[in-house]
């Protein structure tokens, strides 16, 4: 074999054996990594220490601001991805500020970082890859973008600390709320022209839905006046609720949104007339699934023998809607006759 | 005799140069061979962990009828950690193979070696 084809095999190998990453820079005493991605565009992405098997975990500590820019030989690169498992098990790193050009985070970027607790993101949207926060357990604070439309709370789901969040202006779909154990509020900026929220809970823009409450929310729950519609499951797992106010406008709810308060107490119905929120076959019912029967159900005293001619008194296979789909409901879950109280003002509560 | 001396010289020079170059040249093959079998040993790894992803990814988001919701929300969610803990396994193989597989060289270049070792110029 002659002199040249050693060369290339060597020069082959050579490309082939490449460490994870083209360069590294000192920023604030932090040594951070970095691949160039195109050389024509002069974009750089963020990675990883060492090779991919023997990837030696950031020593991180503290909260760390990606820089927007980074200049290597010469070239100015712009920062425009946080690769997969950069910054996996970087258990020193408590906050992370990214800038403005960042459009991607990668698979796992800070898996198993469970002292993280700060997140700011850019402004610009950005695509994520699977299980970027998975096993965060101490995120408490997320700066979302301005300019976000989509936005999937499921990524935060590991989290046992956040507890509140703020929708930015130009949020047009939220997937994933009821993924938040810990979550106690939801705040929305006044701009934005699809959601609004109202005592930490989420609402259509003109108030008429509810679409959700936090799980975490606790004690009185009261629900704004003017909401006409509960969506489905908007309330179901919210243990923690004490008291529900309903107001007088309320036209829609499912019986099936009080089941899981094992702490209810009372439920206010404002409504002077009888709320239907469930169906024996075609009958509409009112009643709500109760852990216990001594929770109070106060309306009306003008319409409390509408309430009781309506309520539902019998097990049987209810629905939420005619036709839809059937819930085995026990004598024990529903609300006694005993337990309906008539008032003539609601000013006590 | 000056040139049959310098002549021998040449001759144990280069002899000696092409041992040299004949143990890198072995050396960069061992090499080769060695990344090649870690390749394939990867790459049935990554098969691996994608058919044990397909068969666990196909249990999450159960709904059992007759489970209570929260005991099905429990099941729910070890099953999400459980088949994203294989996937970012198989981010730490996917990796792996980009690192060591040839596409890393220029396709230049490989063409270019390809020629050589075909005997072309």
């Amino acid at each position: 074999m002659n002199a040249k084809k050693i060369l290339f095999s060597l020069t082959l190998l050579g490309a082939m054996s490449a460490s994870a990453y083209d360069f590294s820079v000192t920023i604030d005493g932090q040594r951070l990594y970095f691949d160039v991605t195109s050389k024509s565009k002069k974009t750089a992405s963020l990675t990883f220490d060492g090779t991919a098997s023997n990837r030696k975990t950031y020593k991180l500590k503290g909260t760390i601001e990606i820089p927007a820019k980074i200049r290597h030989n010469n070239v100015l690169y712009t920062v425009s991805e946080i690769g997969p498992k950069t910054f996996a098990e970087a258990k020193d790193l408590k906050g992370i500020v990214i800038p403005s050009g960042v459009e991607r985070i990668g698979d796992f970027a800070f898996e198993g970082c469970d002292s993280l607790k700060t997140i700011v993101f850019p402004g610009n949207p950005v695509t994520f890859g699977q299980g970027v926060f998975f096993k965060c357990y101490g995120i408490s604070s997320v700066t979302l973008g301005s300019d976000w439309k989509n936005l999937d709370l499921t990524m935060f789901r590991w989290s046992k600390e956040l507890s509140s969040i703020s929708i930015p202006a130009k949020v047009e779909k939220i997937q994933g709320l009821k993924k938040l154990k810990t979550l106690k509020e939801i705040l929305v900026d006044g701009n934005n022209s699809h959601f609004s929220s109202y005592d930490g809970v989420l609402y259509s823009k003109d108030g008429k839905t509810l679409y959700g409450c936090p799980r975490a929310h606790e004690g009185d729950l009261r629900i704004k006046e003017g909401t006409e519609k509960i969506e489905s499951g908007a309330l179901i797992d919210c243990q923690d609720v004490t008291f529900i106010d309903f107001p007088s406008t309320l036209q829609s709810v499912s019986f099936r949104e009080t089941s899981e308060m094992k702490c209810l107490k009372t439920i206010l119905m404002r409504s002077a007339e009888p709320v239907v929120t469930g169906y024996l076959g075609n009958e509409g019912r009112f009643f709500f699934v109760l852990c216990d029967q001594k929770t109070e159900i106060v309306v009306p005293n003008s319409s409390k023998n509408k309430y009781i001619e309506k309520l539902a008194t019998d097990a049987g296979q209810y629905s939420p809607k005619p036709g839809g789909v059937q819930y085995e409901i026990l004598i024990e879950q529903l609300p006694t006759k005993k337990r309906i109280k008539g008032v003539k003002n609601f000013d006590k509560y | 005799m000056k040139r049959i001396i310098m002549a021998i010289a040449v001759i144990l020079t280069a002899g000696l140069l092409e041992t040299d170059l004949s143990a890198q040249n072995n050396s960069a093959r061992n090499d080769s061979i060695a990344n090649t079998l870690k390749l394939n040993s990867l790459k049935k790894q990554k098969e691996r962990l994608q058919k044990e992803i397909s068969t666990q990814d196909a249990k999450r988001n159960r709904n059992i009828p007759g489970v209570a919701r929260e005991t099905m929300e429990l099941m729910n969610e070890r099953q999400d950690s459980l088949c994203l803990a294989l996937r970012s396994k198989l981010v730490d193989v996917a990796l792996e193979i980009k690192e060591l597989s040839p596409s890393l060289a220029s396709p230049t270049l490989i063409n270019q070696f390809n020629n050589l070792m075909n005997g072309k110029k």
